[in-house]
């Protein structure tokens, strides 16, 4: 039971510390866990209609099935790799009222050039950046 | 603040830039928060002056996360103090 609940403690502590190394990791699970649910899904139903067929000896729409299953998991992997190399829209956190300090000119972009800046400087940084240069 | 410059020092770039983005997130969120306080817009400052806040922010920031590792490192090394003696 412990063991078990060390496990679980585990891989949570693994996700989140990946989900903060690599931000888009959980962009990336999420796809590859929707795509193994659809290819899942496509051959359990495949396979139930399989044996349907065996059993009604309705044997008419086999190879239509076989082509529709491996359409199905070929869609759905071009549609991973597509997911997966565009980039995902940065969601930055959000504070209570923040529309508030936003004006016409001016929305959550604004803060975009700050966070670009290699090195921001405060005031007496500048200063003394000045008389240095003088 | 040379413990963490040391830290930062040895540490691969892509962690660097990992703390630096977090922190500079950390930061931008803190100056909202003082923005929103004051009942004041983005364009009551100019940019210099929001540099200036978000900077001194990110200033704060890093002794918070001194004063963090320096206690966590005391409790441990009192711990195991504690345990051993």
């Amino acid at each position: 039971m412990i063991k078990k609940l060390n496990q679980i403690a585990g891989l949570f502590l693994a996700t989140k510390v990946m989900a903060w190394a690599v931000p888009d990791s959980k962009r990336f699970i999420k796809g590859i866990l929707i795509t193994t649910l659809i290819v899942l899904l496509c051959l359990y139903f495949h396979s139930e209609f399989l044996n349907w067929s065996e059993i009604s000896r309705n044997t008419k729409y086999i190879s239509t099935s076989y082509i529709l299953k491996n359409l199905i998991i070929l869609v759905s992997l071009v549609v991973l790799f597509f997911y997966l190399k565009t980039p995902g829209k940065k969601d930055y956190a959000k504070v209570k009222g923040e529309e508030k300090i936003y004006t016409k000119n001016n929305n959550e972009e604004y803060f975009d050039k700050f966070r670009k800046k290699d090195k921001l400087k405060t005031k007496a940084e500048r200063i003394l950046e000045k008389d240095d240069k003088n | 603040m040379s413990i963490l410059s040391d830290l930062l020092a040895k540490a691969p770039q892509s962690v660097k830039d990992k703390y630096k983005i977090k922190i500079r997130e950390k930061a931008i969120v803190r100056v909202k928060e003082k923005i929103i306080k004051h009942n004041k817009t983005v364009d009551d400052y100019s940019d210099e002056e929001m540099e200036d806040l978000i900077a001194s922010e990110e200033g704060n920031l890093n002794e918070d996360v001194k004063v963090t590792v320096l206690s966590t490192l005391l409790v441990a090394a009192g711990i195991e103090i504690v345990a051993g003696g």
